[in-house]
């Protein structure tokens, strides 16, 4: 059942419960109240319905009395003369004065008349006998001690009760003792009942006391009605039945003579039953509303927010493996107040839970310690009984742990002499000291074994054994492994010495390298410098130590002239990038403060046993001297150059003015030898000019500004260059283009011409009168091709790996040509790989040679 | 061809100088030859020459100095110059042609016949 559930019944039924005792209380008090205001009022009827019974007596005695003492009456008594009878007691006087019975007596009781009246009719019946003996045989009533004695009362006859007065009769005067008696009376009967009735407005009933109690209603009220008198109320309880009241009226001789009952509606009892119901719906209504706002309010108030804490503790626990705390609600109350303590005791769980973790951790690594740990251990109680055992114990002693636990050590023991044992329990149980010792033990199989046992007693604070712990180990085991660890030692020693070997080594390498006359730095593969030796501080004019930023492009700056622009080259960073040898180019400067030192050098990086990289290495020099010296040279090649072409110039020109008929027409001969003299000029001119190109390509110094080259258009200049040349040799030149415009490349136009001219310019040279020199080009898979083939002299094979070397000619070469510097395809090579491009050939000795060279196209770049 | 078709032209080596006016006066092209850059510039300023074809090294004013006074004359200035010289080095190259040569020819890499038709073309012959 849950809160609300509860909250709803306990408030629900403390009301109700509330409601029935204050119900119950009210209906008991209110209508106990109103049932004695009833019965007060019901009494007060009951005595006014006496009253006016007792009044209609003494009117009645009212009357008697004038007649009474009356001389007419007393003259009647003594003469009977029949004028008194019909002048005073007609019949409608009678009547008229409700007097339904008369008798008059004389002194001694004898009856002179008697007249019975109906009340209805007006009329004279006969003298009721009952009546008449009833006066007759109680002389009482006529008996009188004095003039003015007066009897009144009731009588009850057999049937009927009879309310009389009898008046002693006397004289006028009253002086006279009384001659007779005089008597009236009336029935109280029906009639009667009804005029009363009507008179006091009330349901009244007159019954003779014989009569009624004849009936059931009055055999239960008999006791009460026993005293006359008293007024006695009846009411059924919890009924809307008439409540009645009688009284009991004794007669003249104080026999109990009549009952009236007064019934009367029960107003008050029903208007205060009304009111109580009333009341009660106001109230159960109240108390209604009232728990529905008191349950509103707990709600409202408690059990929206204790709900709501119970989801966030409910989702707290949702994740116990998370430590989180519950949301604070919004609201300052108290429930905000449990939360935070809540969550404080949260905090307190999961630090607890921590700890308790951390602790468990703790533990389980002595018990895995203990479990898996080489050594046999096993833990008994004070009386040598085995509460644990270990893995190891159980694969020493070959017992299971179930057999091992509540037995004690002797399972595997009693092996050695008994004093062994006891000098082993004396020492552990009654000196309370640790033992260690060497014993035979048993296993399980029978096989003995020699065992190292370490064993110790546990103590609690009082120093009472607790437990105690027995650690033991296969001695043979131990032995081996100590001759094994013997053997390790002395390995490492010997380790440690080639350590110490290769330490003295590394340092030497170290040193050597430090001492070296190149200058040396290394990087960590961040480029940050970790190495440096004297020359590289000395070049650079800084040390590693001074160092505060150690990247080593900011402390090395090398900066090298590359087509005419200046800039920075970062070679530790190259070398890593492209993760081979990068090699310094020509023209590179180290930066020295606002000096620039020409240094030539090489980066390699720096691998390590799984082929990483793990830095570079660069070796550098400073070349101020060679660079001194290469201007030196290059000026003097220039001046030397210029020299030479001075003379070679002027002879050319000047024979060419010759041989052009400017100075007159020469004779054939003469212009054979001047056509001779010319050539050998022009060879010299070439000569000179190709040592000029190969000292600058040496100095990488001759490089053109690359731009966009049409190798179609250049091929065809070269080509109708060559022309000349080759028909007087007598040699076919082949060309075959691409149509349409291609094969633009990227490259030196000068330089790429002056090496096309060359290469077809030594095939035509190479041939044999009447061969063929064929020239192609294409572009084929985003490469522009040119092939020179030749079907001449070819190279020797022996000499084809040495076709690109300066200065080198082949035999053959030099058979069919004798002049050639040997420069021309090694100057060929340098500037098709200007041009990025790449130049191969193939030849077979006097059947030809082909010559290939590639190029990227440039349409394939974009 | 107007009186102003005047070819310079600047050249110290005697056999050169030889050269240029036995082809020249073949070619029938007016021309002076001075041996010098000082020579060079005050014939210049005389005779405003269409063409000026001048050598690099001379005595007294070479052909560097004498190319960048030209150029810095505002007269003569817009005169092209073809340069002549032995020299071939890249630097020398490039300084002459930022200094605002029209031409470079190697001398011994040319025939005279090209120099003629060069100067022929630039004199509008």
């Amino acid at each position: 059942m849950n809160l609300r559930v509860k909250v709803f019944l306990a408030v629900g039924s403390a009301f109700l419960v509330l409601f029935f005792v204050v119900y119950s209380v009210l209906t008991r008090v209110l209508l106990e109240e109103f049932r004695d205001i009833e019965r007060q009022y019901v009494k007060e009827n009951v005595h006014r319905a006496h009253d006016t019974l007792q009044n209609k007596i003494d009117e009645l005695g009212i009357k008697v009395s004038d007649w009474g003492q009356w001389d007419d009456t007393y003259q009647f008594v003594e003469n009977q003369n029949e004028d008194f009878l019909t002048n005073n007691l007609q019949d409608s006087a009678l009547s008229l004065l409700n007097i339904q019975y008369v008798v008059i007596t004389n002194a001694a009781g004898s009856i002179l008349f008697k007249k019975e009246i109906d009340p209805a009719s007006g009329e004279e019946v006969t003298f009721s006998p009952s009546l008449e003996s009833y006066i007759q045989s109680h002389a009482a009533l006529t008996q009188h001690e004095s003039p003015e004695s007066l009897h009144q009362g009731l009588i009850p006859l057999e049937n009927q009760v009879i309310a009389i007065v009898a008046r002693a009769i006397t004289t006028s005067d009253g002086t006279t003792s009384p001659n007779g008696t005089i008597i009236f009376a009336f029935a109280v009967n029906d009639e009667f009942e009804k005029k009363i009735a009507d008179t006091i407005h009330l349901n009244i009933d007159f019954l003779p006391y014989q009569e009624a109690m004849k009936q059931e209603e009055f055999l239960s009220l008999q006791n009460e009605l026993a005293v006359a008198g008293t007024a006695v109320e009846k009411a059924p309880l919890d009924t809307d039945q008439n409540i009645r009241g009688y009284i009991t009226l004794s007669g003249m001789y104080d026999e109990l003579a009549l009952v009236i009952r007064v019934e009367m509606p029960r107003d008050i009892y029903q208007e205060g039953k009304a009111g109580i119901t009333f009341f009660s719906k106001i109230m159960l209504g109240s108390a209604i509303f009232i728990t529905a706002v008191v349950l509103f309010l707990f709600e409202w108030l408690v059990l929206r927010k204790l709900f709501s804490l119970k989801e966030s503790v409910a989702s707290v626990r949702q994740y116990p493996n998370e430590s989180r705390l519950i949301t604070l609600p919004e609201t300052h109350d108290e429930f905000r107040v449990l939360t935070e303590e809540i969550n404080h005791s949260l905090s307190q769980l999961y630090t607890i839970k921590e700890k308790l973790q951390l602790q468990r951790n703790k533990l389980e690594k002595f018990q895995l310690a203990a479990e898996k740990g080489f050594d046999h251990i096993v833990i008994t109680d004070a009386d040598g009984k085995i509460l644990y055992a270990n893995h190891a114990a159980e694969l020493l002693t070959g017992y299971s742990k179930k057999e091992m636990v509540g037995q004690t050590p002797a399972l595997w023991g009693k092996q050695m002499p008994q004093e062994f044992y006891d000098t082993f329990w004396r020492t552990i149980k009654i000196e309370r000291s640790p033992y260690a010792g060497e014993l035979t033990n048993r296993r399980k199989d029978g096989t003995k074994y020699l065992s190292s046992l370490r064993a110790m007693p546990i103590l609690d604070e009082r120093g009472v054994v607790k437990y105690f712990v027995g650690i033991e180990r296969d001695i043979t085991e131990e032995r081996k492994s100590q001759l094994r660890v013997m053997k390790h030692a002395t390995e490492l020693e010997k380790a440690n010495d080639r350590i110490a070997t290769e330490k003295a080594r590394s340092e030497r390498i170290l040193q050597m390298l430090r001492s070296i006359g190149e200058g040396v730095f290394a990087t960590d593969e961040q480029q940050h410098i970790i190495f440096m030796n004297e020359r590289a501080e000395s070049i650079s004019g800084k040390s590693l130590e001074s160092l505060k930023k150690n990247v080593s492009s900011d402390i090395f700056i090398f900066r090298t002239k590359q087509n005419g622009i200046k800039g920075q080259i970062f070679v530790s960073r190259t070398t890593l990038q492209k993760r081979s040898t990068f090699v310094f180019p020509s023209q590179t400067f180290l930066v020295r403060g606002d000096k620039e030192i020409p240094v030539s050098g090489a980066c390699s990086p720096i691998w390590n046993e799984k082929h990483e990289i793990i830095g570079t290495v660069t070796v550098f020099q400073d070349i101020t001297k060679k660079h001194e010296l290469d201007q030196m040279k290059d000026m003097f090649m220039s001046v030397a150059a210029h020299q030479l072409r001075t003379p070679l110039g002027s002879m050319r020109w000047s024979m060419e003015l010759l041989l052009g008929g400017d100075f007159g027409k020469i004779p054939k001969q003469a212009k054979e030898a001047i056509e001779h003299i010319y050539e050998n000029s022009q060879r010299m001119i070439v000569l000179v000019n190709d040592l000029l190109n190969v000292s600058r390509i040496d100095q990488d110094r001759g490089r053109e500004k690359p731009e966009v080259v049409d190798l179609r258009a250049l091929l065809r200049e070269v080509v109708q260059t060559m022309l000349p040349e080759a028909k007087k040799r007598h040699v076919k030149l082949i060309a075959k283009f691409p149509r349409t415009k291609c094969c633009a490349i990227f490259g030196s136009p000068k330089h790429l011409y002056e090496a096309f001219q060359n290469l077809v310019s030594n095939s035509i040279k190479y041939s044999k009168a009447g061969g063929e020199v064929f020239i192609e080009l294409k572009e084929q898979n985003g490469k522009c091709v040119i092939t020179v083939a030749d079907q001449g002299i070819g190279i020797p094979k022996d000499s084809q790996s040495k076709v690109f070397s300066k200065f080198f000619r082949a035999p053959n070469a030099v058979h069919k040509e004798t002049e050639g510097s040997g420069l021309g395809l090694s100057v060929v090579k340098s500037y098709v790989e200007e041009s990025k491009g790449t130049i191969t050939f193939e030849s077979e000795e006097n059947k030809g040679t082909t010559f290939t060279v590639e190029f990227v196209s440039e349409r394939k770049k974009s | 061809m107007a009186q102003t078709d005047y070819l310079l032209v600047v050249e110290d080596d005697p056999f050169y100088s030889k050269i240029y006016q036995t082809k020249l006066a073949k070619e029938k092209i007016p021309c002076e030859v001075v041996a010098n850059g000082n020579a060079a510039l005050k014939m210049a300023q005389e005779k405003r020459p269409t063409l000026i074809l001048l050598d690099l090294i001379m005595p007294e004013k070479d052909g560097f100095e004498t190319l960048g006074d030209l150029k810095a004359h505002a007269e003569l200035k817009d005169i092209p110059v073809i340069v002549l010289s032995n020299l071939s080095q890249e630097e020398d190259i490039k300084r002459i042609m930022d200094l605002g040569a029209v031409e470079y020819l190697v001398k011994s890499d040319v025939p005279i016949q090209t120099v003629i038709e060069k100067v022929k073309h630039y004199l509008g012959l």
